[in-house]
């Protein structure tokens, strides 16, 4: 098990780190609106209400989202999330105040079972902090648990929020690994993994463990050794590929900043609100860590460090290697930003992409193997059947191949578009496969239905002719009552529709606009259209089945 | 236009000088051994692969200064210079420099693109077509004559460029691997002894084994720089060893050479690292280029004792060239954790 492996490949890009770790981690002014994905979830409180600092204001089958600091809700609009990425936002205009709603109390923890301790850790709407951004109560709820793995290498260039937060709060970091493997309630092995260019965040991390049964790991510098399986391979020597989780060959890897926020949640009863963002670059004035409100937009963040737009030639959302240039400065910090960079010019260097010349370096440092100069050719020449033979689909999208290639090609970015491009395929193909299997499975039902028929008249002339009415008239009848089953169904839906949305009128209060209130109402005029519609189909519908009679 | 903050390693223009470099040994003993002709071979070998590379550039539409400064038509140049006799007429090394540019690479796409080793495919063009002024190598200096000096620039030129002239063709003297071939009756150790060029030699031919050794030189530099891949020149060169070794037949009349023969005699050490690690026409894994290496070792033995050919190099590398596709879908190493799949066709 404890084999330890060296990283295959990998690289060692100047880290850039020294810069953002020489302070103390900053606390940023509140900023003027906050911007929060509403992902998968509904609004749990109407739009004007005002909230309270940690009130979750929308749930459901996503990760729970919390109001980062008082104030107030003011529209859910369609924003950007991401570098590349839109989607539904909660916009909530802080009042200044940053007043809890109720003040937050440790959780009774040796008093609460597993399944409360996990409920705890989803409604405190805790995800990876890493940047893989996946719902830590999943990981947990996982069942037989060998090795619990935690994740301080940071192996990123420029990025140091997690060496400054093992800095300030290693005794955290270790109470909250101390939770998770209480959660796990399989008695881990506890492995940490960490890199050797943070000693100051190691000796802190090595003071707040003290006696504990923990096992540390210091692995010499290499990115990308902090990629989740390859971490894994890295201390377990096991080696898990990309289409499974860790979770089903027994293993939970975690992030430090992530088991921080279960110790803040847990033990503080404090869900995630903020997080720390490096902020960096060569166009950066003043180089370091934020403690961030999710939800701040990132042109706020670059406006607290003395952002001068003429200096910056790119700002990156992300590390230097996997970081990916952001349009839009309205896009706001998520669970998963640990890193905004500003690049100057210098750092830029926009080298425009020369011919593949198949030199091979590439395939040196792939940690998992592949062939990027090959993925390369068959991406150009479009030839998916190729790219899924050289495993296109194991790319990390790590950039150790853009690093190194003498021709300056984007390798990683190429990939990424065509592994889209692949799974695309992969989807149209399966429902091709499903419609045919839909319409044969439909032909073959009605040469059965065909068939039957056949015979049923066959049988009926030799019988007595007054059987065989009744026998029609059953059927019939039957017919009938199947047809209705469907209308009655949608005037029941329709009917529920109206009532809700006649709730929602009633809730709207006098903060809303007179633009939500119309548009509400003629939400509800269409849908009393709908119910009567459906009233009248399906009297219409009992009529005919009664006259069949 | 994508960032790249943390900087990129070298660049490929970078490459192509670190190779020039890396040939510096090689060329200065060729110089030595064999007269300022070499330098006028590389020189006219050079200019028409740069001349011809701006012609294909300006063709096919393409940037010409951007093209030619990637410094890969004058390597391919440099490398037929080498491969050619020193006192060939000029219009060897121009026509095949052409060759190379306007018939191998440029057809085939251009840079990254070409299936055949441009230098090589030059190269054996030239001999399929000309053998008798290709097989023309004049005589090491140390067996010149004591009335014939050193072929300065002069008298090679001379000899270059007017070659009815025919001054410095009395000193022609056959190769080592040549002379090997034309022994019948001798054993190894008294043909050593008997034949002039190997009576001066250390380990093989006097002159030749220079040549490779500064050839290996250069080579462990590029391998040691990570610029060439370790892997083929080992598995060539010790193939090539292992076969020879084989087939010395004890050092009898009827043997193919000793391993110190193949090693350091002909093109084998330039072969092994400049033309074989070519990585354009290299298989792309690791395991594909040490299969590519034990390919060619096992071609140029072949051909040197069984070929019509005295060495091999150029047709067993571009035999191997030839392979590479078939070895490059054979060889798609496996991702960490990942089972080998049954031969799917679908993705």
């Amino acid at each position: 098990m404890s084999a330890r492996r060296r990283l295959r490949g990998g690289v060692q890009p100047p880290s850039h780190k020294a810069a953002s770790v020489a302070g103390p981690i900053r606390d940023l002014p509140l900023p003027s609106l906050l911007i929060l994905p509403l992902g998968d979830n509904h609004l749990l409180r109407a739009p004007g209400s005002w909230v309270g600092k940690g009130e979750p204001i929308a749930d459901g089958s996503g990760l729970p989202v919390h109001a980062s600091t008082s104030g107030f809700i003011r529209d859910i609009e369609t924003r950007a999330i991401d570098a590349d990425r839109h989607g539904p936002c909660v916009l909530l205009e802080p009042d200044g105040d940053d007043r809890w709603r109720e003040p937050p109390r440790p959780l009774p923890i040796a008093t609460l079972d597993r399944a409360q301790l996990l409920e705890a850790v989803r409604a405190a709407g805790i995800a990876g902090l890493g940047g893989g951004g996946f719902p830590t109560a999943t990981k947990l709820a996982a069942p037989a648990i060998h090795t619990l793995v935690i994740n301080a290498m940071e192996c990123e260039a420029y990025v140091t929020a997690d060496d400054a937060l093992l800095r300030e709060a290693a005794a955290e970091v270790v109470a909250g690994i101390g939770l998770a493997a209480h959660i796990l309630a399989s008695a881990p092995r506890v492995v940490i993994g960490i890199e050797d260019d943070k000693p100051e965040a190691l000796a802190a991390l090595r003071n707040a463990l003290g006696g504990d049964d923990i096992e540390l790991t210091v692995l010499p510098a290499r990115y990308p050794a902090g990629a989740e399986r390859l971490l894994i391979a890295l201390l377990t020597g096991l080696e898990i590929p990309r289409d499974e989780l860790p979770v089903a060959h027994g293993i939970v890897c975690l992030n430090v900043a992530t088991v921080h926020a279960l110790q803040r949640a847990l033990g503080h009863g404090e869900p995630l609100l903020e997080r720390i963002v490096t902020l960096s670059g060569g166009a950066c004035r003043e180089p370091a860590n934020y403690r961030v409100p999710l939800g701040t937009p990132v042109a706020d963040l670059l406006a607290a460090s003395g952002y001068e737009r003429e200096r910056c030639a790119s700002v990156l959302l992300g590390g230097g290697m996997m970081g990916r240039p952001l349009a839009d400065l309205q896009t706001p910090v998520t669970r998963s930003t640990h890193c905004v960079l500003l690049l100057s010019a210098e750092e830029m260097r926009p080298t425009p992409p020369r011919t593949c010349i198949r030199c091979g370096w590439c395939a040196d440092v792939c940690p998992v193997a592949l062939l990027p100069q090959q993925l390369h050719r068959h991406a150009l020449a479009e030839d998916l059947g190729a790219l899924a033979r050289h495993h296109l689909d194991q790319c990390l999208g790590c950039g150790a191949c853009d690093h190194v290639c003498p021709s300056a090609i984007p390798l990683t970015r190429q990939f990424a578009s065509a592994q889209a491009a692949l799974a695309q395929l992969r989807a149209d193909r399966q429902r091709a496969d499903r419609d045919r299997d839909r319409f044969l499975a439909h032909q073959q039902r009605l040469a059965r239905a065909a068939a039957e028929r056949e015979t049923r008249r066959g049988e009926a002339h030799p019988a007595t002719p007054g059987s065989d009415l009744a026998a029609l008239a059953m059927a019939r009848a039957a017919g009938a009552g199947a047809s209705r089953e469907p209308l009655e169904r949608t005037a029941a839906a329709a009917a529920d529709r109206l009532r809700r949305l006649e709730n929602q009128l009633a809730e709207l209060d006098a903060g809303a606009s007179a633009a939500q209130r119309n548009a509400l109402q003629a939400r509800i005029a269409q849908a009393r259209i709908d119910h009567d519609a459906a009233l009248r189909r399906l009297a219409s519908g009992s009529t005919d089945a009664g006259a069949t009679h | 236009m994508d960032g790249f903050p943390a900087g990129r390693a070298r660049h490929s223009v970078q490459v192509m000088h670190q190779v020039l470099l890396a040939l510096l040994p090689g060329i200065a003993a060729l110089l030595w051994y064999f007269g300022a002709g070499v330098l006028i071979q590389i020189l006219l070998a050079g200019a028409a692969a740069l001349g011809s590379e701006a012609l294909a550039l300006r063709l096919r539409g393409l940037p010409v200064r951007a093209g030619l400064g990637d410094g890969s038509a004058l390597l391919t140049g440099v490398l037929l210079g080498i491969a050619l006799p020193p006192l060939a007429p000029w219009w060897l090394a121009v026509s095949g420099g052409a060759f190379a540019m306007l018939v191998v690479k440029h057809p085939f796409g251009g840079l990254g693109n070409n299936l055949f080793n441009p230098a090589m495919a030059a190269y054996a063009m030239l001999l399929v077509s000309f053998p008798d002024a290709l097989s023309r190598w004049p005589a090491p200096l140390p067996l010149l004559p004591e009335d014939q000096p050193w072929p300065g620039l002069l008298a090679a030129g001379h000899a270059i460029f007017l070659p009815g002239a025919a001054a410095i063709d009395a000193v022609a003297m056959a190769t080592p691997l040549a002379a090997f071939r034309d022994n019948r009756s001798l054993l190894v150790a008294q043909f050593y002894a008997a034949d002039p060029l190997f009576a001066a030699g250390t380990f093989a031919a006097v002159g030749w084994e220079t040549v490779n050794l500064g050839f290996l030189l250069g080579g462990i530099y590029l391998a040691v720089c990570r610029t060439i891949d370790w892997r083929t020149p080992v598995a060539m060169l010790t193939t090539l060893g292992l076969l020879a070794w084989l087939w010395n037949d004890g050092g009898s009349s009827a043997s193919a050479g000793p391993p110190g023969l193949h090693l350091l005699s002909g093109a084998t050490m330039l072969g092994a690292f400049f033309i074989a690690t070519d990585p354009t026409t290299l298989a792309a894994s690791s395991s594909g280029r040490l299969l590519c290496g034990i390919l060619v070792g096992i071609l140029i033995f072949a051909i040197r004792a069984w070929g019509g050919y005295p060495d091999g190099v150029a047709f067993a590398v571009l035999l191997m060239n030839l392979a590479v596709p078939l070895i490059d879908r054979g060889t798609i190493p496996q991702p960490p954790g990942t089972v080998r799949q049954q031969r799917s066709r679908s993705p």
